[in-house]
């Protein structure tokens, strides 16, 4: 059979002036299984305590209902008091009849009456508690800190000197925070870098902290005494291990400005579609594309007479290799032009036969004839000058070509001639030939 | 290993490398103009020529593109190389006469002028921009054009180069300066900003973050690097001697198991950029406190010099304006940043110790020195005119033949005044730092309108949160300066280590129980509990094998809200001092 | 082109020989007509056209019409020769053919104008080899041309072509080849002078699956054509040579690079690289011998320095022809990294012969280190231009008097350059050095690929020196400073010199210049550069000094030190120089002396060339 005991605080008059609390003590102790009911000015107070504590041992009581403030207040109290005299601490609770009762009334009568119905039910439910045993969780000794200013590395610093490791988590790929980049700091005047660098690098030295830089705080699970933190450690791209600091990496960093990434370009996107058209029939000849930049090159410049910028653009877009390679290319090597060329592409031979036999003089009266220098091409569009270092035909010296017509054993005479022939000629007519030396 | 000898030294050199990388390595200095590590060799300049004196077919050979040799003799500073170098020079110089390097070089060897047809162009045609361009970049965008003496450097068609990434690398490798490659971008080129000095200088992607940065040891923007944006560019692979350089590092999980949390994530600045009238982001010359921070420290932008962002000339008359953000109940902040009085007053210290003949003034609403030593040294500032102090706000500040009018009221003498400046100093609110919403979420503590973090009690327990074993240290909780920072932070570390320092910890015993013959695992129970306490148990008998799978409930994580016993349909959950035959007797004493 | 039978096995080969020469044999005569480039520009296509239509219509179907590769004698072209008697007629016009048809083929006469007749003995001569040109040449390289059709390979297989392929390929291992290439001292036809034998070897050591063979046809000295004629009239002898290397050496691939200023060569080498592989003796397994291979034509694009090794290898990779500093060399790491073995067309060329005749036969021909023959283009100021092919160490004088037939319009002799413009001139003292590798070097010039420039007392040495110079600077790739700057700055001192500007060291300046250029530039471009400066500088200061101390080109050929005149006791009145000269500089009756405004005219020269009679006179 439970043998309780009530116990009414009057608070002061917190309670007393609105509860009768001897009353309701009275009241109590009519309950069935209550066999002792107190009230008391203070009953959190030593003498109060005692009163519990002696009405247990007194009466050997079961179970204790302590009608005063809230439990937030005072149930720690009380449950350590009743353990003193060898009562299990759950078989003590509260009823509130000071925030649920006397502080929200004002009717004296009708107060009383609430404060009863309170420890009745309070009494029903007590009667019925178990005695029960706290729990013990473990502890993971160890604590993280979150954030590396000065604020997390002292927090970090300090619970590392007591022993305990800490793990460090910095978002920032170095610890710091602000105070790193201070000047100095009031109202000292001490210089901040100076008095943060030794504790950045006790940071570091501390065998107790682990650091993880560069990362964020993605998960925590767990409850107090046993977080599990999930952390992200972002890649730096550098392997810390092997890193020295050396320098040479950032000191030789190509990158000097933001990167502009160029919009990918469709091929043939610009291209007027007559010239992708001819380009596609040169490129379909070739399988490799890796060694056909020269062959391609001439191609093209065999069906456009030049090496026309849309199709150099067309054939880059088309076979990935840059269009400056091409560029390059093209200019580097004499047989091909950037400029349109003329309807009779004139070559002079100054290879060394046709040197000692006036080769020079006929180029320079072909080019005063004409009124262009060397890889140029008359207005009209009628002739284009090309001075070649050596045609192989040496035994015809001095030698010059037409579009691939051989002239041999020229004098400038004969080139005028030559010249007047083919100015006479219609425009557009002969293109260079692609094929080989024919008769004169 | 390969041997030889340099100088008539005997050297050891890993087959493949270059007689240039062997000299460097043995600490034998070899003059080179084409040649950088990250680039493959050309051997153009011939300015690295050393002799080959035995062991192979004598002459001179560039050191920087002719691979080591069993057995070699080289010389590199024979008569013969002196000569090849002085004449190699000679001819640059009257290529490029204005070169600076080659002037320098030509008179360390004494190349004597050579009467020679003269050139006017920087560029020696070395060709570095083309091989970096093309070899390390990856873009191809300059190339050269033509051969011989007539070669030079440009874009295809010498028009602005689609495919140039404005990188810059051309200009960084040039030894002579020749190039600009605003000249063959087609975009405004852009530099990358360094945060550590608030954007006053620039910095590379691969960087270490500050001079003094712990750990000291350089990352990788992968935002700002080529590699990243093109798959190009591997210089820094290329030259790191360690090795160290792995593109393929993602993002690494790692979890750490604690029994304490400490949050210390600490503030930034309110941008002020907001506030038209101060003109921030448009003016050049007016800054913030952060950015003023960096620009007076010695290991700042200037090294400690202070400039005018402008004209690069010291500023005369400096105007700090307080409360930019902070105590301003529309349109900014409500509470008082704390700081800004205390560093403003410094600040103007700095600044009179850096213009001895400059002229401060500070726009206040009130000064708040409260803190150890604090009111003397603004009293100090005022007293020894560091500063004029002018109770008051300022309305607007615009820019006027080449200064900043700073308009304002004086409310103490009642009158406007208008303050021609040449720097204006915001002091900024500080605000809690980006994305701290989510670490609270995440941490399951609260904050505050603001973001700042709460404490479980204003008064006496500032450094705990609501959730048992989260402590606060520092400036997210709210603005606070370093003494007070720091003093928080061995609160809460005293905190942690009464935490920590027992092996168990001891909860009340109100929680729930299962009741392992009755629970018919329907698991209604793990999604009604807010905490996360409640998963899977597996029964097993002697043997070991697993006999029923039935609710468990978390001792640690329980709070006893008694959600899973009212969500359990076959009653098997109680919570342990608030047993249904409790409650109902409770309820039936009620009487009524 | 029917499809032909693939040729399996040496027998299938021998079978095909004795048709091809069974169906020549059936022909009584054979009118070859020579169809190199230097006919074909005087006309050589019409005659083929010509013949082949008279013959035709006089129903004469047991003669031949042979559209031959160069004959060498470029100078009298077109030739024809009428086998078997080898009848030999030269500067043959279509207008002639009515008149050999009747005389030669129908009749047993001989067309005497179209003989030969020889400028200084003034004697005709009626068959090839007893004209004076071919009279001391031994042909090795040139054995074919001349003699067959280069786009009719039965044709080559008639006179015994792919013989040497058939007997490395079934009878002689790779190191069989080889030993036989070492043994019979064949060097490097390109100018080096390597050992070809030690090259392969060296290519053969190397490990690795792909290997490749290159053949060098970007023949760009000025004033060399002998590799256009191999590969325009005989290209099957390159490839066949080229075969055989590759199975040497081990490749299974080969490019064959030939100068976009060849187009005959290109096309005529398409032909034979078709009709090759039609009979298997390119492709998979060549008779049956497991051994695989083709060849590739890359057309060049203008680039001098493509000669070079690496440059070349870079211009049939696609980009600009530069040089890379060596070693690695290609022998180790060529084309696209892999051992590529590197020979020039005659080089090539020689091969199937070294193979077929034996090693020990073909080391009996030439000097002690220098075997073989070597075809020079002899060009310049002698009577007979054209491809002369000589055994190693036949003297200069030789060359330039024997087969040239000595200098043009009897004036003096000054010099001879070899080597191209890597080459050196080489003095009269000197025309008695036999030519080989060595003895050239010694003297400051080189073989280089074999132009033989001969110079006359109208010739400047300085002139020539600056000509070479400005060839070189317009074909420096400009990668490396030396030959970029150097090179420029020796031109713009040569210039100077040539233009009355010479200052007293600037002859000490070149050689300083040029000793710098030699030792410190990147490829042999730069490293030969400057040959023609330091050997005329060695043999002829004295021109330097007068064009330097005296502002005077003893030549005549410095226009700005130059001032033309006429004499007026020499002058006939001819006209000729009123004719050519470009600015009407000059006037005169006919028949009266003429006369030269000093005020209009450009000391162009072309009356000072044009004069027969050289009354222009040089001040």
């Amino acid at each position: 059979m439970a043998r309780m005991g009530v116990f009414i605080c009057w608070c002061g008059s917190n309670i007393a002036e609105t509860v009768d609390c001897e009353s309701v003590a009275q009241y109590a102790s009519t309950l069935p299984g209550v066999v002792v009911g107190r009230s008391y000015k203070y009953m959190c107070s030593d003498p109060g305590q005692r009163l519990i504590t002696d009405a247990i041992k007194e009466h050997n009581l079961s179970g204790v209902v302590v009608a005063s403030c809230s439990p937030r207040m005072h149930e720690p109290t009380f449950r350590q008091a009743v353990a003193t005299v060898g009562m299990n601490p759950y078989m003590l609770e509260m009823a509130n009849i000071r925030e649920h009762c006397s502080w929200v009334h004002t009717n004296r009568a009708e107060a009383t009456e609430k404060a009863k119905d309170l420890v009745r039910v309070l009494v029903e439910k007590v009667k019925r508690n178990v005695p029960l045993a706290d729990i013990e969780v473990p502890v993971t000794q160890r604590a993280m800190v979150i954030g590396a200013g000065i604020a997390g590395i002292q927090a970090a610093l300090d619970v590392a000197a007591a022993g305990f490791e800490v793990a460090l988590v910095e978002r920032q790929p170095s610890i710091g925070g602000y105070m790193s980049m201070l000047d100095e700091t009031f109202p000292t005047l001490d210089c901040s870098q100076c008095i943060l660098t030794p504790r950045m690098v006790e940071i570091m030295q501390s065998k107790n902290i682990t650091l993880h830089s560069f990362s964020e705080v993605e998960q925590v699970e767990g409850y107090v005494g046993n977080f599990e933190v999930s952390i992200r450690k972002k890649p730096r791209s550098v392997d810390m291990e092997k890193c020295t600091g050396c320098g040479d990496c950032w000191n030789n960093c190509m990158a000097r400005n933001k990167i502009i990434a160029p919009s990918p370009v469709l091929p043939g996107e610009h291209t007027p579609p007559e010239v992708a058209e001819k380009v596609d029939a040169i490129l379909a000849t070739y399988t490799d594309p890796s060694g056909m930049v020269i062959g391609a090159l001439q191609d093209v410049q065999r069906e456009f007479n030049y090496l026309h910028p849309d199709a150099l653009v067309y054939l880059s877009e088309k076979s990935e290799i840059p269009l400056a390679r091409l560029y390059s290319v093209a200019s580097f090597y004499n047989a091909f032009s950037l400029e349109p060329r003329g309807d009779n592409i004139i070559r002079t031979c100054l290879g060394t036969a046709c040197h000692l036999r006036g080769g020079g003089r006929i180029a320079d009266a072909i080019s005063r004839e004409l009124g262009i220098g060397d890889g140029e091409t008359t207005k009209d569009m009628k002739f284009t000058l090309e001075r070649v270092n050596c045609l192989g035909a040496c035994a015809l010296a001095p030698v010059v070509t037409v579009n691939n017509k051989y002239y041999g054993k020229m004098t400038i005479g004969k080139m005028m001639d030559v010249l007047e022939e083919r100015a006479g000629q219609d425009a557009g007519q002969p293109q260079e030939q692609p094929q080989e030396a024919t008769a004169v | 290993m390969i041997n030889l000898t340099i100088d008539n030294q005997q050297i050891e050199a890993e087959e493949g490398k270059t007689l240039l990388a062997a000299a460097t390595l043995a600490g034998i200095d070899i003059p080179t103009l084409c040649y950088h590590p990250a680039v493959p060799s050309a051997g153009a300049c011939r300015i690295c020529v050393v002799e080959i004196t035995g062991g192979g077919q004598p002459g001179l050979v560039p050191a920087c593109a002719y691979p080591v040799q069993e057995g070699l003799e080289i010389q590199t500073e024979s008569e013969r190389v002196v000569a090849s170098r002085r004449m190699t020079l000679a001819l640059m110089l009257a290529r490029s006469p204005g070169a600076t390097i080659i002037q320098e070089m030509a008179q360390e060897y004494g190349a004597e002028p050579v009467p020679m047809d003269k050139g006017d162009d920087d560029c020696i045609m070395c060709g570095l921009c083309v091989r970096v361009c093309q070899d390390v970049i990856g873009q191809s965008a300059v190339c050269f054009e033509g051969r011989g003496h007539e070669r030079k450097i440009t874009t295809p068609y010498d028009k602005q180069s689609e495919v140039c990434l404005g990188c810059g690398a051309c200009a960084f490798i040039c030894p002579t300066g020749a190039i600009d490659p605003a000249d063959y971008c087609p975009h405004p080129l852009e530099t990358i900003p360094n945060d550590f000095n608030c954007g006053l200088d620039t910095r590379t992607p691969i960087h270490i973050p500050f001079p003094q940065a712990v750990p000291n040891k350089p990352l990788i923007d992968r935002e700002n690097c080529i590699h990243f944006i093109t798959g190009g560019c591997e210089a820094c692979k290329q030259i790191c001697p360690a090795d160290a350089i792995d593109f393929d590092m993602t993002d690494e999980y790692v979890t750490e198991k604690v029994g304490a949390i400490v949050v210390a994530t600490g503030y930034e600045l309110f941008n002020p950029d907001v506030y038209a009238e101060y003109g921030y982001g448009r003016y050049p010359d007016v800054v913030t406190s952060i950015e003023f921070e960096r620009m007076v420290s010695a290991s700042g932008p200037t090294t400690g010099e202070l400039v005018r962002p402008s004209t690069g000339k010291p500023p005369k008359t400096v105007v700090f304006l307080q409360c930019i953000g902070s105590r301003r109940e529309q349109g900014g902040l409500p509470y008082c940043s704390k700081i800004c009085c205390m560093y403003t007053a410094k600040h103007a210290i700095l600044y009179k110790h850096k213009v001895h003949d400059g002229q401060a003034f500070v726009f206040y609403m009130d000064v708040r020195s409260g803190g150890k030593n604090y009111e003397q040294f603004v009293r100090r500032v005022i007293k020894e005119q560091m500063a004029t102090y002018l109770r008051g706000r300022v309305a607007k500040i615009f820019p006027s033949d080449g200064k900043l009018i700073v308009r304002g009221a004086d409310t103490l003498s009642g009158t406007q005044v208008e303050i021609a400046a040449e720097m204006v100093v915001l002091a900024p609110a500080m605000v809690p730092a980006a994305g701290i919403r989510n670490l609270a979420q995440t941490l399951r503590i609260g904050y505050d309108e603001h973001g700042f973090l709460l404490e479980a009690h204003p008064k006496l327990r500032p450094v705990e949160t609501n959730t048992a074993g989260v402590f606060l240290a520092g400036a997210c909780h709210s603005p606070k300066d370093i003494p007070d920072s720091v003093a928080q932070a061995s609160a809460a570390a005293s905190k942690v280590l009464g935490l920590i320092s027992h092996q168990t910890l001891t909860r009340e015993p109100t929680i729930g129980i299962v009741d392992e013959e009755t629970c018919n695992a329907c698991f209604e129970c793990e999604g009604a509990c807010a905490y996360g306490a409640i998963g899977p148990k597996e029964l097993k008998d002697r043997k070991g094998e697993v006999t029923a799978v039935v609710a468990y409930i978390n001792e640690g994580l329980c709070q006893g809200c008694g959600a899973c016993a009212v969500t359990c349909r076959s009653k098997s959950i109680e919570v342990q001092g608030y047993r249904d035959d409790q409650l109902f007797a409770a309820i039936n004493a009620t009487g009524r | 082109m029917a499809v032909a039978t693939q040729l399996r096995t040496p027998e299938d080969l021998a079978n095909l020989r004795e048709q091809a020469a069974t169906r020549r044999e059936s022909k009584r005569m054979a009118i070859a007509i020579c169809c190199g480039t230097g006919c074909r520009a005087q006309g050589s296509m019409d005659l083929v056209e010509e013949f082949r239509s008279r013959l035709e219509a006089e129903g004469l179907s047991d003669v031949e019409v042979r559209a031959t590769g160069c004959h060498g004698f470029c100078e009298r072209g077109p030739l024809v020769v009428i086998y078997p008697k080898e009848i030999f007629y030269c500067g043959v016009q279509d207008t002639d053919v009515a008149d050999i048809v009747d005389k030669s083929i129908k009749g047993d006469e001989l067309v005497e104008s179209l003989l030969f007749r020889d400028p200084v003995s003034k004697n005709r001569f009626h068959l090839e080899h007893e004209v004076p040109f071919y009279a001391k040449q031994q042909r090795i390289v040139f054995r074919n041309n001349g003699k067959i059709d280069p786009v009719v390979i039965s044709d080559y297989i008639a006179v015994d072509g792919y013989v040497a392929l058939a007997k490395a390929l079934t009878q002689m291992t790779p190191e069989a080849v080889i030993d036989e290439v070492e043994k019979s001292g064949l060097r490097g036809r390109g100018g080096g002078g390597f050992p070809t034998g030690r090259k392969w070897r060296i290519c053969h050591g190397q490990p690795g699956d792909q290997k490749y063979i290159i053949c060098n046809g970007d023949e760009g000295d000025p004033g060399a054509f002998m590799d256009r004629s191999i590969m325009e009239g005989d290209p099957h002898s390159v490839l066949e040579g080229m075969t055989i290397g590759a199975y040497a050496i081990g490749a299974s691939r080969a490019y064959m690079y030939v100068r976009a200023e060849y187009p005959l060569a290109v096309a005529n080498l398409e032909i034979a690289l078709e009709q090759s592989r039609a009979l298997g003796l390119l492709g998979e397994d060549i008779f049956g011998s497991g051994f695989s291979f083709d060849v590739e034509i890359v057309r060049g694009a203008g680039a001098f320095v493509c000669g070079e090794e690496t440059g070349l290898i870079s211009s049939i990779q696609g980009d600009i022809g530069s040089p890379r500093q060596r070693p690695p060399y290609p022998a180790e790491s060529g084309l696209w990294d892999k051992p590529t073995n590197i020979n020039n067309v005659e080089t090539w060329a020689n091969i199937p012969v070294i193979i077929d005749r034996g090693a020990d036969w073909f080391a009996s021909v030439g000097t002690e280190k220098s075997k073989g023959t070597k075809v020079f283009s002899l060009v310049g100021k002698v009577q007979n231009t054209g491809l002369v092919e000589v055994p190693m160490g036949t003297t200069l004088r030789e060359i330039v008097y024997d087969i040239g037939g000595g200098i043009l319009k009897k004036r003096k002799f000054k010099a001879v350059q070899t080597g191209g413009p890597s080459g050196g001139c080489i003095p009269e003292a000197m025309l008695d050095l036999p030519v080989d590798f060595e003895k050239l070097r010694d003297v400051g010039a080189m073989m280089g690929s074999g132009g033989l420039i001969v110079m006359d007392e109208r010739t400047c040495m300085v002139d020539v020196a600056k000509y070479f110079l400005a060839f070189l600077v317009d074909e420096s790739c400009g990668k490396c400073t030396p030959c970029r700057e150097g090179l420029f700055q020796m031109h713009a001192i040569l210039s100077r010199i040539t233009e009355g500007r010479g200052r007293e060291g600037d002859i000490e300046l070149l050689q300083r210049l040029a000793a710098y250029v030699g030792e410190s530039s990147l490829c042999q471009l730069g490293g030969t550069a400057p040959n023609p400066v330091l050997s005329t500088i060695r043999y002829f200061r004295d021109e330097y000094e007068a064009h330097i101390d005296h502002k005077r080109c003893p030549a005549g050929v410095c226009t700005s030190l130059v001032n033309f005149g006429i004499d007026s006791e020499a002058c006939k009145g001819c006209g000729l120089c009123l004719k050519d000269c470009p600015t009407e500089a000059i006037s005169g009756e006919k028949k009266a002396p003429h006369r030269i405004d000093e005020t209009v005219c450009v000391q162009c020269g072309v009356c000072y060339e044009a004069c027969p009679f050289d009354a222009i006179t040089v001040e």
